[in-house]
């Protein structure tokens, strides 16, 4: 599938996800999202990828629906023990900004899995200005940089023995600044020579560029963009009707 | 002497392309084994998995007379230091000298004056004392290697498998690094090595390997 037809759906589904308003409409959207994230990646492999990607998200997501659930004090009162009062919009509002959150954390894990130089060509085939693709293309390239980076990381530390859970919780924060820092500054040093071979390679040298590589839409590409579109305007007009 | 490792009809296969074809091979744990064989043949492979990090293997592999598979990869960790081939992976610290000492304290004590004065002691020998504090990126690529080397030094009573160390060393590194070894080897340890170039380890190499079309050949040292 054409790295343009990703974008599609990664756009629409994730509007979509803004403007829904009720917890069932969230539900199927994430069902639909779901759907979709199994059907374009049906191997147990990259299952397992995102899963490992997700992991620490989803404990982040878990957290915010805890404050959500504890601090917003509107409607009934659903449960109350203690200190802890749970009302019944924190409810709502905790469950929907947890969907919300978890369908554009899947639907975005589609995005990672492509390669930045596809990236770049299916921005350019809806003749976005170079420049602007390269930005946004280059951010999922340096998310993928970051990610091998910590990986090296992790895998270092398991090598000098180091087990992170282990260590006391008062040296935690500098070992962790120890860890991040480097990895940071490293991402720094490659982008500092990514510029200078995007220099010497002439960027912007020339009003327009030509590419080696082509890449065209299938007609499974056009059959689903056209599904997606369709089907945006349908939900946007019931919710505007609604 | 039973073999540390111990390596029975091994075939390994990456992508369909079979590397290994039913190998076999015995390393000792006080002795150094060299390994060498061109671009792509599986030196870097092997290493993955002596050292544990390629499970997806046929045949059997023996580490101190048990399956290798059932070894927990902690275990391994605390018998066996490896270097990658890729220098930058191998480094943690934003500085030598940090990085060192993280091999030292490991988090979990605090950095002390004992610590300190070995640390000196083997940034000098590795001749990169001058360059303790500089940022690591900002380092050549055989002042890292240096680094690297010298962290051989915090692991002493492990067993060692380096995979192409004398990448971008200069003859002064290398010359380091051979004498690193040979003290290695005289405190009773070993090491195995991954290298395009045998004849710079002969003074230290008890057994010399080349791997070739899927197999491996001893071609030069013990019988």
């Amino acid at each position: 599938m054409n790295a343009r037809t990703y974008l599609v759906i990664t756009i629409i589904i994730s509007t979509l996800s803004l403007v829904q308003r009720s917890v069932t409409q969230l539900c199927i959207l994430l069902a639909v999202c779901v759907l979709f994230v199994g059907f374009l990646s049906p191997t147990k492999k990259r299952f397992v990828h995102l899963w490992k990607r997700l992991r620490f998200l989803l404990i982040l997501i878990l957290f915010i629906f805890i404050l959500q659930l504890l601090f917003r004090h509107h409607g009934e009162v659903l449960f109350h023990w203690s200190f802890i009062t749970l009302y019944s919009e924190g409810m709502l509002i905790a469950f929907m900004v947890s969907i919300r959150l978890l369908i554009l954390l899947l639907i975005v894990s589609l995005l990672f899995d492509i390669p930045y130089y596809d990236f770049l060509l299916a921005l350019r085939g809806w003749k976005i200005p170079y420049e602007f693709c390269l930005m946004i293309a280059s951010t999922f390239y340096f998310v993928h940089m970051f990610e091998d980076q910590l990986k090296t990381t992790k895998d270092q530390l398991r090598f000098r023995e180091i087990n992170f859970g282990k260590i006391p919780l008062f040296r935690k924060f500098h070992a962790f600044s120890a860890i991040i820092f480097p990895v940071l500054a490293h991402a720094m040093h490659t982008v500092r020579y990514r510029a200078i071979a995007l220099d010497i390679k002439g960027f912007r040298l020339h009003p327009n560029r030509t590419y080696y590589i082509s890449q065209k839409l299938k007609w499974f590409d056009y059959i689903i963009q056209i599904i997606c579109v369709l089907s945006f305007f349908l939900v946007m007009y019931l919710l505007l009707k609604s | 002497m039973n073999p540390y490792f111990s390596l029975q009809n091994l075939s390994f296969s990456y992508n369909d392309k079979s590397i290994f074809n039913e190998i076999n091979l015995e390393i000792q744990r006080n002795e150094v084994t060299v390994i060498s064989g061109e671009n792509g043949t599986g030196k870097t492979t092997l290493c993955k998995i002596l050292f544990g990090l390629l499970t997806q293997y046929k045949g059997n592999i023996a580490f101190e007379e048990k399956d290798f598979l059932s070894i927990d990869q902690t275990y391994i960790t605390s018998k066996i230091a490896y270097i990658q081939e890729q220098t930058q992976n191998n480094l943690l610290g934003a500085t030598p000298n940090e990085d060192l000492a993280i091999w030292q304290h490991k988090f979990q004590k605090k950095d002390n004056d004992q610590f300190k004065e070995t640390r000196d002691a083997i940034l000098k020998r590795s001749d990169i004392k001058e360059q303790a504090e500089k940022p690591i990126w900002a380092l050549s690529a055989g002042q890292q290697k240096r680094v690297v080397l010298a962290s051989l030094l915090f692991n002493k009573e492990k067993f060692w498998i380096l995979d192409d160390p004398l990448f971008s060393l200069d003859s002064k590194g290398i010359n380091i690094l051979l004498s690193i070894l040979a003290q290695h080897k005289l405190s009773g340890s070993g090491a195995c090595i991954a290298t395009q170039r045998p004849k710079t380890f002969s003074l230290v190499a008890d057994r010399i390997y080349e791997i070739k079309d899927t197999t491996i050949e001893q071609i030069a040292g013990n019988r």
